[in-house]
């Protein structure tokens, strides 16, 4: 989507409808292209990411957190950290935003179909994971088993309670609810007190025919594709997307690259084989 | 060759009547600082050999630039173009290094991505370079990069100096018309090649690097770098940026990733250490950049060299990145 002057640093303007909480410090905001024409013509697909603004603070990088099947508007979930953050907590339903987007690549949904799919998400990392399995479950027959395994520090830190309890409710999808094993750690009956490696050990989910898809802190991450490797799981079988702090999200701007790869353009959408292939520095 | 045999006093009175038609960039000195300024500010334009401490970059990727600026209310927003930078321009007296950046760059500006403002301002520029016959400091390193500064293809025009005067000779329409207002007359011109720059030594680093991203070696590159980022804002090729909010407006910013803050997020910091991001800037230019765009994000203008004030000489880093010791662990003998 470029804007109508040529000029790609131009954002739309998008108007905020609906505010979620989500846990203390992160919450959910869906928002509506005030251009009809825009928001008609508006395609994403599930993995891909915008660039946010908070006119007078600035703007910041995050995924489109609903999936392209629900049409009409997008969503983020942003965490409350710095400058921008903040403005946009700030932000009621009916404030004005900027949308610059969709950027970067998107999760393999065709070659997804059919398969049995396990998504493993920690914290916010829920966040981009959610548009591909809302995308996933809106058109449900088209593969075999879904499983969601989630954790977070404690049950207070889980996003998206209430698509949550949608999903613990439907039987198109088998649902792992985990908190972080940590001192005083109080949590509901359905909600396992582990490190997620720990239940992968325990489950031993058989890679045959099926797809990891995993998003988390960068820890969460080394440590699930290290689990999974070590039981048996070919790396090009399991998919993460990155964050890296990003500005433009065009390839210009020379602040998100691991390498000669740039993730806003290259990514942020990788298999573990391709990361494996990248210089450490991620 | 049949040249625009050209007078001391031909091109000052070419530039002050170019100047009085159009902005006109060249190199002039104030304060003691020789930089591409604006000619209808005043000062003298140098025609000597001199090397400007920045580059002529800025023309084109301002060192802050509105990107747009807005209106915001509670419930509406207005967002307005900045003003557009139609003018023609002319940039006087550039060197062909400064050229070659700004070709190095039109890549990464319009890979996928268009950058229209980039090129507006390449469009609406006419560039009249001064070969470099020889070196202009003891710095230059330009001909380790391939570049033949006798020559600039890709401008508009280029002039010779030589001890009888200057040879003029343009490659485009507007250089051409940019030409006329100096006269002079066509003459025979001798053939101009360069001389006494230093020996070349190898740039080709591009795999090298890669294959030894975890070479030891790397600690000991340039460990007095403090990340002051001079040599990124002195440089003609090093183009990363930053966009903020200032007032009402959108900036895009100069940035440099030899600062910690370049790449700091949240939850987490890729290159915690000063070592890990010199090595970003020296592999960004040398192996990133020729990967994806063939071509070497550097000209060797020395300008790194001349301005930082640890004394980091960026031929020395090079050199010590063709002799990267293999990486200590995963050898396996």
């Amino acid at each position: 989507m470029t804007a109508e002057n040529g000029n790609l640093y131009k954002p739309q303007i998008v108007t905020v409808t609906d505010v979620w909480v989500e846990t203390p410090t992160i919450k959910t905001f869906r928002m509506v292209f005030d251009d009809p024409k825009v928001g008609d013509n508006f395609t994403f697909k599930a993995g891909q990411f915008g660039e946010y603004s908070v006119f007078g603070e600035g703007e910041a990088t995050f995924c489109i957190a609903n999936s392209p099947t629900r049409k009409g508007y997008i969503e983020c979930s942003v965490k409350e950290v710095a400058r921008m953050t903040h403005g946009l907590h700030l932000l009621d339903v009916g404030y004005k935003v900027g949308f610059r987007g969709p950027y970067g690549n998107w999760f393999p949904l065709e070659e997804m179909k059919g398969k049995k799919l396990m998504f493993i998400g920690g914290g916010i990392g829920l966040a981009p994971l959610r548009s591909l399995i809302q995308n996933v479950l809106d058109i449900r027959k088209d593969f075999d088993q879904v499983d969601i395994i989630y954790a977070a520090r404690c049950e207070e830190e889980f996003v998206y309670k209430r698509e949550i309890e949608e999903w613990k409710a439907s039987s198109d999808c088998g649902l792992c609810l985990a908190v972080d094993p940590i001192p005083d750690q109080v949590c509901s009956d359905d909600v396992r007190v582990s490190f997620i490696p720990s239940i992968l050990e325990e489950m031993k989910p058989d890679p045959k025919n099926r797809i990891v898809i995993t998003c988390g802190p960068p820890i969460m991450i080394k440590l699930v594709t290290a689990k999974l490797e070590e039981l048996g799981w070919p790396a090009e079988q399991i998919i993460t997307t990155l964050e890296m702090k990003m500005k433009c999200g065009l390839g210009k701007c020379g602040r998100c690259n691991i390498g000669s790869t740039y993730v806003c353009k290259d990514g942020p959408v990788f298999t573990y084989e391709q990361i494996r292939s990248f210089p450490q520095e991620y | 060759m049949k040249m625009q045999k050209l007078s001391e006093d031909d091109i000052r009175a070419g530039l002050d009547k170019l100047s009085r038609e159009t902005v006109v960039y060249a190199p002039i000195e104030q304060e003691g600082r020789l930089d591409f300024r604006e000619m209808e500010k005043g000062g003298e334009v140098e025609l000597g050999a001199r090397k400007t401490i920045m580059s002529a970059k800025k023309l084109f990727l301002p060192q802050a630039e509105e990107l747009f600026s807005f209106r915001a209310g509670k419930h509406s927003v207005e967002i307005i173009d900045p003003p557009k930078d139609e003018e023609p321009l002319v940039l006087f007296a550039c060197r062909p290094c400064e050229m070659r950046a700004l070709e190095i760059m039109d890549k990464v500006f319009n890979w996928d991505y268009a950058d229209s403002q980039w090129n507006e301002r390449r469009a609406r520029a006419t560039i009249i370079v001064f070969a470099c016959l020889e070196p202009l400091t003891e710095t230059c390193f330009c001909n380790s990069l391939g570049i033949d500064s006798s020559r600039s293809d890709g401008a508009d025009a280029i002039i010779y100096t030589t001890a009888e005067g200057f040879f003029a000779r343009a490659h485009s329409e507007k250089g051409e018309k940019a030409l006329k207002v100096f006269g002079g007359k066509d003459e025979e011109a001798p053939e101009f090649t360069t001389r006494d720059f230093p020996e070349k030594f190898n740039t080709d680093l591009q795999e090298e690097m890669m294959e030894n991203f975890e070479s030891p070696t790397w600690k000991e590159v340039a460990p007095a770098c403090i990340g002051c980022g001079i040599c990124t804002f002195v440089c003609p090729t090093c183009h990363c940026f930053d966009i903020q909010d200032e007032g009402g407006r959108r900036v895009r910013l100069w940035d440099y990733c030899t600062g910690a803050d370049f790449t700091l997020m949240l939850a987490h910091q890729p290159r915690p250490t000063q070592y890990r991001r010199y090595r970003q800037k020296v592999m960004h230019k040398y192996s990133y950049y020729p990967t994806r765009f063939g071509e070497i994000l550097c000209t060797g203008c020395g300008r790194c060299i001349d301005q930082c004030p640890q004394n980091i000489d960026f031929r020395e880093v090079l050199k010590k990145c063709d002799q990267l010791a293999p990486a200590e662990t995963g050898g396996g003998g």
